[in-house]
């Protein structure tokens, strides 16, 4: 049994950025990376906002040295979680077992729109090529074979909470002995099926998306890949690495009310919340900052914000959405937050929350609207809550 | 600590899901394709439900209900499903659709089912379970990384059952991928008896829903107990062969009863499986089991499905039965498991 979870490393591309240092020039600048879509084929292109990474595939390619035919979620997660284990790739590395899970909610599908186009029209078109590419684990095998990882390898797709169970996940199986080092995180590219999808749904603003705010009309979707690098004590002595924090707290749970929408009372965030401070031994007056899961949708919105008032009320720390700079990254935005958290604790940051005015309506939630610097921060709570009802809390603390 | 098999329901090409039983003899079938023969719905949910619901999600929800009824529990504590592709039916449905009407007026239905979690949401849903819940979606391991984490949350001791499930299905889209892919056998003249006489590319496509309610305690209803699993990947025959030596002595067994292998009729896939079944020395022991379920992801769940049958009826179904195994007592089962040699995987299954 280990006792303790560091974060070791971290490694994150999106809408702001290609790495940890130009996402902390856009915070800082306050600059969003929701902007008119350039890379995505789609009717709607001038219709919705969207948080692209800004890099078409062929610039991605290029900048990986991968075939730019392979789906972008592929690029994209193997550019994140290089960017996380390239300061441990040493001999030491070889001493321990290591794990790499990935999350996605549609994995290759940018590649599968393209051969259903064909396929449609006759059965025997289509290059197979693409479907071949489809399914989630895909990435999740090209990233783990190319970085060397074969000791365990898994993909997690629970919609928006994917990338939160995946560090969860390596968590406990370094917890438990079985792991000493996991790459975790999680992937997601825009796609023609989830901009439809969520517009389906009616739940897409047209707008810069405006989370916790009672004017709020829906999200952004976003793109991009994360990976924290979460290590025994063990293995992170022989790295001498110095923790950008711990994993302290972490709870699933699942809200069973709908298939689309969160309970008013918001149960399973209420839940997960609550089992990650029971995990963590931490009062609620011991966290510094709520990075909420925030998509800017009425719903998720207002269960978060009554779950967080259930557990906080009537003091309540710093908190924000950061998804109206990335967008909603759907399975990555559980590993893209908790980059977010862990840099908040290692250099005592909190995040804005973008386009905030007004306070919803019967909730008390007022989130930070500025980038702060020179803070104390000691605990950081991260929420991701997804479709069926999936919800998960992580508590990450200054190690 | 140990992990125990309480409950099954299996929804599979076979009739498997009116008992958990190998007294009903199996049936062959001269087709490229199985499908699973299916219960009727309406004993498991109410008609307006069922029409809402895409095959998958039925047979994942009646399967789970056969689960639990069948060990007597009420409500999981945990939810785990494991399934390489998910939800197909809607998925292709609303791909379609939307390129159909070029990206307008869709309908959100499909699209809310299409995520890979709708099945195990649709089982918390049922049973108001708002405890953990996690879809695995990792290929030919997805079933096996849900086992693990499964194992693993009754070992951290927060939870004493959990209900954990291997599902994929099959669709017209996906069978005719498959056959472009060459991972199909010709119909003409395939009879699933015959399938491990055969020496052409590809296996039989099928699918499945098996789910075990697991529990931390045993008690005389028991199937088996859960000894260890693991899964191997990007490796050599050889380390396989090692992984699979190395949980045996672990756990004490010199030898297992029966070795439920992997072997699929493909020419490439069954010299992979050869390979370590050879180096095990254990080819006497060798029970095969996809001509019953035909080739899928999860298919792994099937196989635990019939090892924790035959480990609690201590004997081997009748049409297994070969001279060197008649006589003994079945106690301990291993299951190797693997597909295009990416991944494979182990289970050891032995008697409670």
């Amino acid at each position: 049994m280990n006792k303790r979870i560091y974060v070791a490393g971290a490694g994150i591309i999106s809408a702001i950025g290609n790495d940890i240092e130009q996402t902390l020039l856009s915070f800082e600048k306050h600059q969003s990376g929701v902007s008119s879509a350039m890379h995505l084929t789609t009717r709607h292109k001038s219709e919705f906002p969207l948080a692209e990474v800004k890099m078409s595939n062929q610039e991605l390619g290029e900048l990986t040295g991968l075939n730019e035919n392979l789906s972008r979620t592929v690029l994209l997660s193997y550019y994140a979680a290089k960017q996380a284990v390239s300061p441990f790739l040493t001999d030491v590395l070889k001493k321990f077992k290591i794990g790499f899970i990935s999350a996605s909610s549609v994995g290759g599908m940018d590649k599968t729109e393209f051969f259903f186009q064909d396929f449609l029209k006759d059965n025997n078109t289509g290059n197979l090529r693409d479907v071949m590419l489809h399914d989630c684990g895909k990435h999740t095998d090209f990233v783990a074979e190319k970085l060397g990882i074969n000791d365990f390898v898994t993909t997690i797709s629970t919609a928006c909470s994917s990338s939160a169970n995946a560090i969860m996940l390596a968590g406990r199986l370094i917890k438990s002995g079985q792991l000493d080092i996991v790459v975790a995180g999680g992937v997601d590219a825009l796609t023609r099926f989830t901009l439809n999808g969520f517009n389906s749904l009616m739940i897409v603003d047209r707008e810069q998306c405006r989370p916790l705010d009672q004017t709020r009309a829906g999200l952004n979707l976003g793109e991009g890949a994360a990976y924290l690098v979460l290590m025994s004590e063990k293995a992170a002595e022989a790295f001498s690495a110095s923790p950008l924090c711990e994993l302290t707290g972490y709870c699933n749970t699942n809200d069973s009310f709908h298939q689309t929408a969160l309970s008013d009372e918001g149960n399973g965030p209420y839940l997960a919340m609550m089992g990650a401070l029971k995990m963590s031994n931490l009062k609620t007056s011991e966290i510094s900052y709520i990075n909420m899961h925030g998509t800017g949708t009425q719903n998720n919105d207002n269960a978060e914000g009554k779950a967080v008032e259930r557990v906080f009320h009537p003091d309540y720390p710093k908190l924000s959405s950061t998804k109206s700079f990335t967008g909603h990254t759907l399975g990555a935005s559980g590993a893209v937050e908790a980059v977010f958290a862990a840099l908040a604790i290692s250099k005592g940051l909190v995040f804005p929350n973008f386009n905030f005015k007004e306070t919803i309506q019967d909730l008390h939630i007022k989130p930070e609207t500025s980038f702060q610097k020179n803070l104390e921060i000691n605990h950081v709570l991260s929420n991701s809550f997804g479709f069926g009802g999936n919800c998960t809390s992580l508590i990450f603390s200054k190690a | 600590m140990d992990v125990f098999i309480k409950g099954m329901g299996n929804i599979s090409p076979q009739r498997t899901f009116d008992g958990n039983t190998i007294e009903n003899a199996f049936t062959s079938f001269e087709a490229n394709r199985l499908k699973c023969i299916e219960p009727d719905y309406s004993h498991f949910v109410d008609a307006k439900q069922i029409r809402r619901m895409s095959r998958v999600i039925k047979m994942g929800v009646a399967s789970s209900m056969l689960a639990m009824k069948d060990a007597g529990l009420q409500k999981p504590e945990a939810v785990i499903v494991g399934t390489a592709l998910g939800c197909l039916e809607d998925t292709s449905t609303f791909l379609s659709k939307m390129v159909e009407y070029k990206e307008d007026m869709l309908s959100p239905t499909a699209f809310i089912h299409s995520t890979h979690n709708t099945i195990a949401s649709q089982i918390a849903l049922l049973f108001e379970c708002r405890g953990y819940n996690s879809t695995y979606v990792h290929r030919n391991i997805s079933f096996e990384s849900a086992l693990i984490d499964a194992i693993m949350l009754l070992q951290e001791g927060s939870i004493t059952n959990a209900l954990v499930g291997g599902i994929d299905e099959l669709t017209n889209t996906s069978f005719k991928i498959l056959e472009r892919l060459g991972h199909v056998k010709q119909s003409e003249g395939l009879n699933t008896a015959n399938l491990y006489q055969s020496t052409s590319k590809g296996s039989i496509a099928g699918e499945g829903s098996a789910f075990f309610s697991l529990v931390n305690k045993p008690d005389n209803t028991c199937y088996a107990k859960i000894k260890a699993i693991k899964t191997i990947s990007f490796t050599s025959s050889d380390q396989v062969c090692e992984k699979a030596l190395a949980m045996l002595k672990e756990n004490g067994i010199k030898e297992p009863n029966v070795l439920i292998s992997a072997y699929n009729g493909d020419l490439e896939d069954d010299n992979t499986t050869s390979t370590v079944v050879n180096s095990l020395g254990m080819q006497s022991k060798v029970l095969k089991y996809k001509h019953l379920c035909g080739e899928y992801a999860t298919s792994a769940a099937f196989a635990m499905w019939l090892a924790a049958v035959i480990i609690k009826n201590k004997r081997l179904p009748q049409e297994f039965i070969t001279a060197p195994n008649s006589e003994q007592k079945i106690e301990n089962i291993l299951i190797y498991n693997h597909y295009k040699k990416i991944h494979h995987s182990l289970i050891l299954l032995s008697s409670c």
